[in-house]
């Protein structure tokens, strides 16, 4: 019974590591660090319904989170962590045996 | 009579060239701001400021004596990252407590040129930053548009746009000069949008 847990740990540190990677890579495998507004440039007409007399840039702020490079990174950690806890289990378990 | 003729060849010269108008930069439809990039090996950080305001004395029958003045509100400077936005405001980065005005005064327009509406010249000045003032030159377009100020804000009056691309640099004005240059770029490059308003009073 308790070799299975062992095996759960690294299990559940694998699926930390995969899930980490797949949302970071989801969100465009951002270099950068997280981020809480995205920001969009819009070209809005100088008068409305009169393009041709030009446009002005503008940067349009919008509210979403979006995962940074901490998000692999603490999924790595967390996949590291678990696994030299199941180390540590495993060598306790020996000790025991033992 | 004879000493009334200079007074007289004054006023008509005065009288050709007309008055400076002057517009006034604080948007209240909030379009109105300054975009910024930063390209640093590790990371790319782009962000704005809105909170913009200021007056230009803009004369269409003679551009080059453009003067005035556009400040920027550092504390409206964002970025999307909430901890990068707390290190800009920050002590060691913008220190916007202490030096809330980034400003650029213009003190005149150089190699004045006509291209369609626009005008494109040199904008002469001095850029302010953390209470550090550099002279510089940017390179702008003005877009003069008479008497359209009604179809933007509802007011009957003249509208002044001006567009600029130009790029600072941090060391120059003593903001963290050859520190994290892996993180953030030294070239700060910089896009300016704004349109002034002059209501007919």
């Amino acid at each position: 019974m308790k070799p299975k847990v062992i095996l759960y740990v690294r299990l559940v540190g694998i699926a930390c590591l995969v899930s980490s990677l797949a949302l970071w890579w989801s969100h465009g495998s951002n270099i950068g660090f997280w981020k809480t507004s995205v920001e969009e440039i819009v070209e809005i007409p100088i008068i409305e319904g009169m393009p041709e007399l030009g446009t002005q840039r503008q940067m349009i702020w919008t509210d979403q989170f979006v995962c940074g490079v901490e998000t692999p990174l603490i999924g790595v950690g967390v996949c590291l962590g678990l696994f030299i806890f199941s180390i540590s289990i495993k060598r306790r378990l020996n000790k025991k045996k033992n | 009579m004879k000493n009334l003729i200079p007074f007289l060849l004054l006023f008509a010269g005065a009288s050709l060239f007309g008055d400076p108008v002057a517009f006034d930069f604080k948007d209240p439809k909030n379009i109105n701001n300054v975009i910024f990039q930063m390209d640093a090996p590790l990371e790319s950080i782009n962000g704005s400021g809105d909170a913009i305001s200021g007056v230009v004395h803009f004369d269409p029958e003679n551009p080059s004596a453009t003067k005035g003045q556009i400040n920027l509100d550092a504390t409206s400077l964002h970025v999307g990252n909430p901890v990068l936005k707390e290190h800009i405001h920050g002590t060691d980065w913008m220190n916007v407590k202490k030096y809330p005005n980034i400003t650029f005064k213009l003190t005149k327009l150089e190699n004045v040129r006509k291209q369609g509406i626009d005008v494109l010249a040199d904008a002469k000045g001095k850029m302010t930053i953390r209470n550090v003032t550099i002279e510089m030159s940017a390179p702008v377009k003005i877009t003069y548009l008479k008497g359209m100020l009604e179809k933007r804000n509802r007011v009957p009056g003249d509208l002044l746009i001006i567009r600029s691309k130009f790029s600072v640099k941090r060391d120059q004005f003593n903001i963290r000069a050859g520190e994290k240059l892996e993180k953030v770029a030294n070239e700060i490059e910089l896009s300016l949008n704004v349109a002034g308003a002059a209501p007919i009073k």
